[in-house]
């Protein structure tokens, strides 16, 4: 049974400057998506990631206006008509720019947030805070303001907050594209820690292959207002003529596999670290101990 | 070509209001023409330092020149001159209500005639391929143009060094490498570069010196082949090697050197090992 | 310093677990009793007990020489134009051309100085011992609608934020030539333009970006919302209140009928 069933979908913001020509971003997206899934969402910037992952939740087209056609199904509402708040409960969304999406004076405030706005007794809010800032390896944060956080922190508290709702889909929008290397490797590895300890469906948007490769069961691309292809990362990171088109980024070790399959013949089709060691170890050992 | 670094620091020491020093005793020099990334943590003190390029910020101990003049005595406006910076975030400069103006601003400040500033932002609009845009306002452009209109604006002013502070970050990667190669084009021009950046494969790819910062100090620095190998140091400054050097030195016990940076070494090398064997 | 921001101090102290209703019922009576009064001892005594109970709190020195350094300049500004606009009433010990400084204009002056350290005194027993996300909470329970008692948490947690926006924008706008050193103060406004349309422009993106991240949290979801943190009124913090109800009244009653605190020198009429 699909958790998301996008059809045929159509979106046009309106004009920014008056007089101006409707922008068109979405013509017309397809998607189904199961429950526990986890979907990659790739392609160039300013293509309409953003805009789709906001029409999983209402703000398109309840927060931005412009005009909407064909159907969007998110676990069983429409993100057209049921209100953005009711639907916040069920569809977490973490944004890009750590900065605009911390409100409160402490980590704490900031992760009972959500809950507190939903009605929840003080009791069961303590105990989702607690859990929250533990998937995201931030307990002893609690009492800390925002301003004194890094990068990586404040995108992590994010994430815990929007946990803390347990939402049955959870969308990340660039969660770590303004992050340094540590902050990255920190957001990841909270969201490993999320697939491990409970089995979300997980929309991310991001331009990093490699951790793309490493989460994803299907990675979607985008381009010019559709999706090109939605497929195992596998075929997508090999498919040169969408790479061509498009121009998204693949793992180092996915060209790696591309360009040994030109020189030598060979078959890999490796997307991760680990798979590529395995796959070359393999190979050149047999080499060596054949005759 | 001079032989003389265009840019000096020596025992240079910054204190902001706290009690740790965010730069202590970095001695640089770095020639004329050079392609410098610089690498560290947010918190390394890598930001500190290329302000002090620009004379953002004046040391509090040490000296700083830029071609062979100190930056104590000259202000940010004198040496915008010759040092251009593009600051990380496009929303923090830019204001006009045109792209045409915005790019215009930085040469109007310079003091040029009203003539040589058209001639420069019709020059700029072209290298950037900015022209369709050029009187629309530059806040309603994509993210991608933004930054793309903010180093315009910067190279308007034909500073001979340019920093770049985090040029390809939200950029996808077709993005990056078109950037990547207009900065190419400023190098092979003459312009040095020092380019602020996370993203390993690009300076893996591109620059040709690197620098590692890591608690205020300088933790190495050389060609970015060399420094890219100090494993070592790259660990302490907690900076991963791309992906491909990271699989060669996994797979060093099978002949693989641990020097790869490349997909094409890595493949040459698989095939000599390959060959090898048989 | 960035006190100025983060107004507070945490602890533990009794006088940070005190109800923040309580000490804002405290400052409001401390700074209308202080504005009554003109007394020089009655002030003083004010200020040290302020301090000693900010200190006992566990507040630190370094705090509290803020608030005297910011005020110092006022004070002293205060201080001299009374003892020069109003002169002695008596002979004075010092007399040249329309100046008169005597005991009476001096104590005055003194007074009315030190009457602003006390004000700020008082306001700080309060700021300095309540995080922000309680003191909005009470002013909510005190009848302030959520999203005000929101608005104005979430302006006060934006504060260093944007301070940090602006410097970062003066930096970027100062590389490309931007003068910033103009004495006119009409061309120094100007000059600043740069700095202000791009914070403006920053100022509507964060607020865009703030109010979809308010809605993907559900604000509004439930008509009855429930808070973390609650508020109780201890028995301890109701007596209190009481006590300084209290002693508020009975000071204010004496001021007017024995005249207590009226005079300068002299503590009643």
């Amino acid at each position: 049974m699909s958790i998301i069933s996008i059809d045929d979908l159509h979106y046009a913001y309106d004009p920014p400057l008056p007089g101006g020509e409707p922008i068109r971003v979405l013509c017309g997206i397809d998607l189904c998506m199961e429950r526990g899934e986890f979907l990659s969402l790739m392609g160039p910037t300013g293509v309409g990631k953003t805009t789709l992952c906001m029409a999983l939740n209402g703000l398109v087209p309840q927060a931005t206006g412009g005009r909407i056609r064909g159907s969007v199904e998110v676990l069983g509402c429409d993100p057209r008509r049921t209100p953005v708040e009711a639907l916040a409960a069920r569809v977490g969304i973490v944004y890009q720019d750590p900065e605009s999406q911390l409100f409160c004076t402490t980590v704490q405030d900031e992760v009972a947030f959500g809950p507190e706005n939903l009605g929840i007794a003080a009791q069961e809010i303590e105990e989702r805070v607690e859990w929250a800032l533990n998937v995201v390896n931030m307990t002893s944060y609690g009492d800390r303001s925002p301003n004194q956080l890094s990068g990586g922190e404040k995108q992590r508290v994010a994430l815990a907050a929007s946990l803390a709702m347990m939402p049955e889909v959870l969308i990340l929008d660039e969660p770590a594209a303004s992050l340094d290397p540590l902050g990255r490797f920190q957001v990841f590895e909270a969201i490993g820690a999320l697939c491990r300890q409970r089995r979300m469906t997980i929309v991310m948007v991001s331009h990093d292959a490699e951790h793309v490769a490493q989460f994803s069961d299907r990675v979607a691309v985008m381009w010019e207002g559709r999706l090109a292809r939605v497929d195992a990362p596998s075929e997508i990171f090999f498919d040169r003529s969408l790479r061509e088109q498009v121009g998204f980024a693949i793992p180092q070790v996915s060209a790696l596999a591309m360009a040994l399959n030109d020189r030598y013949g060979s078959t890999y089709r490796f997307t991760r670290l680990d798979e590529a060691e395995e796959a070359l170890r393999r190979d050149l050992v047999k080499q060596q101990s054949s005759p | 070509m001079s032989d003389s670094p265009c840019l000096r620091t020596r025992d240079l020491w910054y204190e902001y209001d706290t009690a740790i020093p965010a730069l202590n005793g970095v001695d640089l020099s770095i020639p004329d023409n050079a392609y410098l990334a610089i690498v560290g943590q947010n918190g390394s003190g890598k930001t500190t330092l290329v302000k002090h390029f620009n004379g953002l910020l004046k040391p509090t101990r040490g000296e700083v020149w830029i071609y062979d003049r100190s930056t104590e005595s000259a202000t940010v406006g004198e040496l915008a001159h010759q040092v251009g910076y593009v600051f990380q975030n496009p929303d923090h400069q830019i204001f006009c209500a045109t792209t045409r103006e915005e790019i215009g601003f930085g040469p109007r400040n310079l003091g040029l005639t009203p003539e040589a500033v058209r001639a420069r932002v019709d020059d700029a609009l072209e290298t950037f391929a900015l022209t369709p845009y050029a009187d629309t306002p530059p806040a309603v452009l994509g993210y991608g143009l933004r930054r793309k209109v903010s180093i315009a604006a910067v190279y308007a002013m034909r500073p001979k060094i340019f920093i770049l502070d985090e040029p390809s970050i939200g950029l996808d990667w077709r993005s990056a490498q078109e950037l990547m190669v207009l900065v190419d084009n400023l190098h092979a021009q003459g312009h040095t570069i020092i380019l602020v950046s996370h993203d390993m494969r690009l300076v893996a790819e591109y620059t040709r010196q690197m620098l590692v910062m890591h608690e205020g100090e300088v933790l190495t620095y050389g060609p970015t082949e060399a420094v890219l190998c100090r494993t070592e140091q790259l660990e302490q400054a907690q900076i991963a090697p791309p992906q491909i050097n990271r699989l060669a030195r996994r797979l060093s016990d099978l002949g693989f050197d641990g020097r790869t940076l490349s997909v094409e070494a890595f493949c040459a090398a698989f095939g000599e090992l390959w060959e090898e064997k048989t | 310093m960035s006190v100025m921001y983060d107004l507070y101090q945490p602890g533990d102290s009794w006088l940070h677990r005190l109800d923040p209703r309580a000490k804002m019922l405290f400052a409001f009576c401390g700074c209308l009793l202080l504005l009554l009064y003109r007394n020089l001892w009655l002030i003083m005594g004010v200020l040290v007990l302020t301090q000693l109970a900010l200190l006992s709190a566990g507040i630190e020195g370094e705090r509290l020489a803020w608030v005297w350094r910011v005020t110092a300049p006022t004070m002293i500004m205060v201080a001299l134009f009374w003892v020069v606009f109003y002169p002695s009433r008596g002979e004075g010990f010092l007399s040249w051309r329309f100046l008169r400084i005597g005991v009476d204009n001096l104590a005055e002056g003194i007074a009315m100085a030190l009457r602003i350290g006390a004000l700020a005194f008082a306001l700080f027993f309060w700021l300095f011992s309540t995080d922000q996300t309680i003191l909005v909470r009470s002013l909510v329970t005190l009848g302030l609608p959520y999203t005000w008692g929101l608005t104005l948490a979430m302006a006060l947690r934006y504060i260093p934020t944007m301070t940090n926006t602006f410097r970062m924008i003066s930096d970027a706008q100062q590389a490309r030539g931007l003068d910033l050193s103009a004495r006119n103060p009409l061309k120094r406004a100007r000059a600043y333009m740069p700095i202000t349309v791009a914070m403006l422009i920053t100022a509507f993106r964060t607020a865009e970006n703030l109010s979809r991240a308010l809605q993907s949290r559900a604000l509004g979801a439930s008509p009855r919302r429930t808070f973390l943190r609650q508020l109780h009124l201890r028995p301890r913090d109701v007596a209190f209140m009481i006590s300084v109800a209290l002693v508020a009244l009975l000071l204010l009653w004496l001021r007017f009928t024995a005249g207590l605190g009226a005079y300068p020198l002299r503590l009643w009429g």
